[in-house]
């Protein structure tokens, strides 16, 4: 019996292996160029202008990873590697970043990318007369300065030891547009950008789809194989699978709110799967300036009121993978005690027993079925305890504005997939900044995020993030749910997708069989 | 006054046996649809029925059985009693709003109708404007503005129905205010307010009903529409609409939860679309005895 059970693993071990080989060897020789893909995205890209739309959404990203190009690109290790820079080095503190640039680049309109493009779109983000939303992603960065044609020397407020890593995807402050052509064409720009990217925008019509075809005079165009992609907004996730199913769409879109679709898409073989876990988690702020979340006990006794295995079967059918801190699996923060409050629900009634008085508030959830279910079921956890929670739905968009005035008792957040925990744990957590939401301060927790953000060991990093960890979990001030994870789905013959950092499907480089 | 009612007794009393005949089947079957949905509406609370908002997390989009009759919903909630409850809302919705129509809208339209003139026109006038206006999207802006509840929902819907039965009510009263009987006791120096209540009213709210059950329908399915899109009741409660709405996201694996709160709201606004219209073939007051 034992003697089969081995065997049987020694053969899988093999299978796996071969199968190993197999793939490392095939891309070569598999690689196809030409072909169309049609991506089914969720959202209608409003923009790729910062100063117009401030921050890029994921179908945005998914676009502007194809038009655009940034310094680095996350290799499958998720280590940063050259793309329009092609080294970069360090000061002895970790404040000045020094990135030689690729020669030769051209953005679509013909004119050269040079460290003076550089620092021009950087400029244009960070300039307070632009009053670009966007400006807050980069207000860790003091200048860039462009010393020579392809040197960008970063210039940081404060030490950041992984910055290539931060400038690795075309979103909002990291993707290079052509200054000649936001100068020329103005507020057209908007709806036609130009970038150094390996796809050039050829039509957009709005609610419709986007073509964009591939660039002949691209510096890196022998590892890009599609001659076109085609980009469509897909809101309703139902019509969405459908159009994948029917083939009018190879790729989409999804997130584990879809359970449906993607288990379905998981048992049919001409159907592939593409899931990236991320770093980062869905989590929930307390305002502990107003009660009844002044009191640490009632913002104990919630947390300790929510079951996340249960929760994670009635959203998602068991998909979403809960978690007890902000870094997730993705991260390389991993941490043996995060300090985490057990799932008790006789606790968490005493605790509101304890407080006296009765625990009624509001939470805001976005207009959705996600937002409306995820409310509801959180409802019932706090109903179990004595909580009264009332649902307020309000538009996704406005929730990030009330979040920053303060306007709220209970708001969701996110934490995204970022390789560093730094730039969102620094900004949500050190009293002041504009995105601690929870209005809390202390001083141990702000020693621990500054010492965090300039140690360089790693080893001593984890050390500290997961002692911040505990301290927030102890005092309840913010709770996470669910980790991220991203999700999209295509037909089996899209090959070479790689992995979704930050949940951007960069569809750049993939081939059609 | 007499006139009329005295020709409805007349046949009433001339032909009792006819009468079961004359509403048919389709009638009373109606009725009885509509007598129970608001039995269990009205007992809801007292049925021995799960709470319906309680969730059975590992049991969401359970099939029939004994426990849950109808299954449960795509967080675990009982269908039936979620069903149930969302009747309250529907007819709460469904009887409260076309009431303000039928009150405001109702005494606009006499008055208009009795005494013509300005202040005719400036109703009729005010009355359209409001009509122009796309009813839904009205609705939708108002409801983003003041945030969601029972009661805003009630109020503007109501507020939109003024003006069909102030048309309705207006145009009865055009016709009866110049008949003999209203013309008599004009003679007999009866006061505005005695005509109006008197003569007028009795004859007017015959047709205002039977166009009351209608607005019913309409404002049920209005209702489900806007809590279809998220913007009806908040949850918890359930309503018929925000059940579809909900259902409608795991249409492929469970059907019966978009299709089961369908076959409800349908059932009922049928209901009251048969009975208002028999009622209003009766009540027609071109048929009057002339």
């Amino acid at each position: 019996m034992k003697a089969a059970i081995r065997s049987r693993v020694l053969a899988r071990i093999f299978l796996v292996t071969a199968f190993g080989v197999a793939l490392s060897a095939a891309p070569a020789s598999a690689q196809k160029s030409g072909g169309t893909i049609t991506v089914g995205l969720e959202l209608d890209i409003p923009g790729f202008d910062p100063l117009k739309v401030g921050v890029y959404d994921t179908a945005a990203l998914t676009a502007s990873s194809a038009i655009f190009d940034t310094l680095t690109t996350l290799d499958a290790n998720g280590k940063a590697q050259p793309k329009l820079a092609v080294s970069w080095q360090h000061s002895e503190d970790f404040k000045t970043w020094t990135f030689k640039l690729r020669p030769g680049v051209k953005f679509h309109d013909g004119t050269p990318f040079n460290a003076a493009a550089y620092k021009e779109n950087f400029d244009r983000q960070k300039d307070p007369a632009n009053k670009c939303r966007c400006a807050f992603y980069i207000s860790a960065v003091k200048s860039v300065e462009a010393p020579d044609e392809l040197t960008v020397v970063y210039d940081l407020a404060d030490p950041s030891v992984n910055y290539p890593t931060l400038v690795s995807y075309a979103n909002q402050n990291a993707a290079m547009h052509s200054p000649t052509a936001w100068k020329a064409k103005g507020d057209d720009y908007n709806r036609n950008p130009v970038g150094t990217g390996p796809y050039i925008l050829k039509s957009w019509t709005a609610g419709d789809r986007m073509i964009l075809e591939k660039n002949p005079d691209y510096w890196d165009k022998d590892k890009v194989f599609l001659d076109r992609i085609i980009l469509k907004p897909l809101p309703d996730a139902q019509s969405r699978f459908a159009s994948l199913q029917s083939g009018e769409a190879d790729l989409i879109w999804e997130d584990e709110y879809a359970a449906d679709s993607i288990q379905k898409a998981q048992k049919d073989p001409k159907l592939t799967v593409h899931n990236y876990i991320g770093s980062g988690a869905a989590v929930y702020a307390f305002n502990t300036k107003t009660p009844p979340f002044d009191d640490v006990r009632v913002r104990q006794a919630l947390v300790m009121a929510i079951d996340r295995k249960k929760m994670s079967m009635a959203i998602t059918n068991g998909l979403s993978r809960p978690t007890t801190n902000p870094y997730g699996d993705g991260s390389w923060v991993k941490c043996k005690d995060d300090g985490a409050l057990p799932n008790d629900i006789e606790k968490a009634k005493a605790l509101i027993k304890e407080y006296g008085k009765p625990v009624e508030f509001k939470m805001l959830v976005t207009a959705t079925p996600r937002g409306r279910n995820v409310g509801q079921v959180l409802q019932q956890f706090w109903k179990n305890v004595g909580a009264n929670m009332e649902i307020e739905q309000v538009e996704q968009a406005t929730i990030p504005p009330r979040a920053f005035m303060r306007q709220f008792q209970l708001t969701p957040w996110r934490i995204v997939d970022l390789a560093d925990p730094d730039p969102q744990m620094y900004a949500n957590f050190k009293t002041g900044s504009p995105v601690a939401l929870a209005n809390y301060s202390n001083p141990e927790l702000d020693a621990l995020l500054d010492k965090a953000r300039t140690t360089a060991e790693t080893e001593k990093r984890i050390d500290l993030y997961c002692e911040i960890s505990r301290l927030i979990n102890k005092e309840a001030i913010w709770f996470w749910t669910f980790q991220n994870t991203y999700y999209a789905i295509s037909t089996a013959k899209i090959k070479g997708l790689p992995k979704m950092y930050s949940g951007v499907i960069d569809v750049s480089r993939v081939w059609k069989e | 006054m007499a006139t009329l009612e005295l020709d409805l007794a007349e046949e009433a009393v001339s032909a009792p046996v006819r009468k079961g005949r004359r509403f048919g089947m389709l009638f009373w079957a109606a009725i009885g649809w509509i007598v129970l949905v608001c039995a269990l509406a009205i007992f809801a609370g007292v049925l021995p029925i799960p709470d319906p908002t309680a969730m059975d997390m590992l049991e969401r989009r359970a099939p029939y059985s004994w426990e849950h009759w109808l299954g449960t919903d795509g967080l675990g909630r009982d269908e039936v009693s979620r069903l149930i409850y969302g009747a309250r809302i529907s007819l709460v919705v469904g009887l409260c709003a076309p009431m303000i129509g039928l009150t405001v809208g109702g005494a606009l339209g006499m008055l208009a109708g009795y005494f013509r003139g300005r202040f005719e026109t400036l109703t009729v006038g005010g009355t359209d404007v409001l009509l122009a206006f796309p009813p839904l999207i009205l609705v939708l802006a108002i409801i983003a503005f003041l945030g969601q509840s029972i009661f805003n929902l009630t109020c503007i819907l109501g507020v939109l129905g003024i003006p069909a039965f102030m048309r309705v009510a207006r145009a009865t009263t055009l016709t009866l205010s110049r008949r003999e009987f209203v013309i008599a006791a004009q003679a007999l120096g009866a006061s505005h307010s005695r005509i109006l209540l008197r003569e007028l009213l009795p004859n007017v709210i015959l047709p205002l009903f039977a166009f009351f059950l209608l607005g019913v329908a309409v404002t049920i399915v209005v209702e489900g529409s806007l809590s279809f899109l998220g913007l009806g009741v908040p949850p918890p409660i359930s309503s018929w609409g925000s059940m579809i709405g909900e259902g409608r996201e795991s249409l492929e694996v469970a059907p019966r939860l978009a299709f089961l709160p369908a076959v409800a709201m349908f059932l009922t606004v049928l209901a009251f679309n048969l009975v208002g219209d028999t009622l209003r073939a009766i009540t027609d007051p071109r048929q009057g005895a002339l």
